[in-house]
């Protein structure tokens, strides 16, 4: 045991966890006997799945990327053929674009939402409001949860599209501009995440 | 404010729309002293509780907890208090082992003297095979008794338990009750709610008695019987003299009777 004192996203960690395992109860319906001989079995299934389920986003938040990069190569292509209009190669490569940051607005909201509708009871934070913790670091540990719970895949989506950029164009400066709207674009779906779950949650 | 007031309510209000959850009530509970709170479903007894940990605001009253405000001193109040209640609400997805570890990180207490302590707890408790399995995994008894030792195991001043006997067999029930006898005689105090008469006559030096949100009575036994006109009656007659349900009791009682008569 160590004497030290827990910061909000070690305190996340344990939220998450107890999400975990109340989903689990919740979608084991009649099988709760069988769910917990298999977590009486396996002690660490829980912290198991919590990691396996952040690597699922993660890998989901991935494939969209895509979009972009198979845009990029279009626009490529369509300027190396002179008979394509600049009208042509623009507003399509916008659409995509466009599409894929509305797409990522949409994964992490109803990614985020797992997460948000296991707090929604607020039952995982009965026992926190009981420790010596200030209802500030409460309100702050609903909103750290959610970002415990997504921590990988919102890392992915912010290295993801850069990272996609700088192989397919080598190009710094390219890649330094996907890098910001990415980041932009993170802060952006991540803020309408909490704000959609601060209208519905309790606890956040 | 005298030292010895480990617990101070006046004129205490809370009112969830139209409803008078807690309608006025004032108490002390003093060191060195079990404090029973007793009174029906839906008295307003867990109300009253979640105004002394400073979860609910109260819409009138003064509350101190070992001088403190609970609205604005929490943490300091929270950090000074052992909470039981009476459904398991510690974390489920953790082995009693690593809740123990959680507990001492966040109550800044000594590693290795909170293992040991845990240990000897659980041991008493008879759940020392349970240390390395998911809470989750054990009986609603076995929670109780972690959420129990989740709840001394930084020697607080104060323990507020509700209902914390529920579920908990006649073994444990005893190691508990010593468990309190040694806190109060270190000079810590304990509200406890239940709805189990024989078990706060036994306990409690003291008894104050809610019904829809009032205080109807207050004191020791004896004061409690000449309150209720009662004299040499048992706690159950005195509460359900002072909640007003004794004649309703009487007439069902007398209905039952009746009808198991008629079948036979």
């Amino acid at each position: 045991m160590s004497k030290k004192d827990l910061g909000l996203y070690k305190l996340a960690k344990y939220t998450n966890f107890e999400i975990v395992l109340e989903s689990q109860v919740l979608s084991s319906g009649a099988n709760q006997a069988k769910l917990l001989e298999k977590l009486k079995k396996n002690k660490g299934s829980i912290k198991q799945q919590a990691i396996a389920m952040k690597i699922a986003f993660a890998v989901m938040l991935l494939f969209i990327v895509g979009l972009p990069i198979s845009a990029y190569n279009e626009v490529k292509i369509a300027l190396s053929n002179p008979s394509i209009t600049p009208e042509a190669i623009l507003i399509p490569g916008s659409i995509i674009f466009g599409a894929y940051f509305i797409m990522q607005l949409i994964y992490l909201t109803m990614l985020g939402m797992f997460a948000i509708s296991a707090m929604m009871s607020g039952e995982t934070f009965r026992w926190y409001e009981t420790l010596p913790i200030s209802k500030e670091k409460l309100r702050k540990l609903g909103f750290m949860t959610v970002f415990h719970n997504m921590d990988i895949g919102l890392i992915i989506m912010i290295l993801a599209f850069p990272i996609a950029m700088f192989i397919m164009s080598q190009n710094i400066i390219l890649t330094l501009v996907a890098a910001l709207i990415s980041l932009i674009n993170v802060i952006f779906s991540f803020s309408v995440l909490v704000l959609i779950a601060g209208s519905i949650s309790r606890v956040l | 404010m005298n030292d010895s007031v480990m617990i101070s309510v006046n004129e205490l209000k809370k009112f969830f729309g139209d409803i008078k959850a807690v309608d006025g009530i004032s108490f002390e509970v003093k060191k060195g002293e079990v404090f029973g709170l007793l009174g029906p479903n839906g008295a307003g007894k867990t109300t009253t509780i979640k105004l002394l940990l400073g979860l609910l605001e109260p819409n009138q009253g003064d509350i101190h907890v070992m001088g403190l405000n609970p609205e604005t001193e929490e943490v300091q109040i929270k950090s000074r208090i052992g909470y039981v209640s009476e459904e398991p609400l510690i974390f489920k997805s953790l082995t009693p082992k690593d809740l123990f570890n959680f507990i001492a990180s966040i109550r800044g207490l000594d590693g290795d003297e909170a293992t040991k302590r845990a240990q000897d707890y659980l041991e008493s408790l008879g759940a020392l095979e349970y240390y390395e399995q998911l809470v989750a995994t054990l009986s609603h008894g076995n929670k109780q008794k972690i959420q129990i030792i989740s709840a001394i195991l930084h020697d607080p001043d104060l323990l507020i338990m509700d209902e914390p006997l529920s579920g908990l067999d006649a073994k444990s029930v005893k190691v508990v009750k010593e468990i309190i006898d040694i806190h109060i005689e270190n000079g810590g105090a304990v509200l406890f709610s239940t709805h189990i008469m024989e078990i706060a006559e036994d306990l409690c030096d003291r008894i104050a008695i809610m019904n829809k949100g009032k205080l109807v009575g207050i004191g020791t036994m004896d004061e409690l019987r000449q309150q209720a006109n009662t004299l040499g009656a048992n706690l159950e007659d005195v509460f359900l003299r002072l909640t007003e349900q004794d004649v309703s009791v009487n007439e069902i009682v007398k209905k039952l009777r009746n009808s198991f008569n008629e079948r036979n």
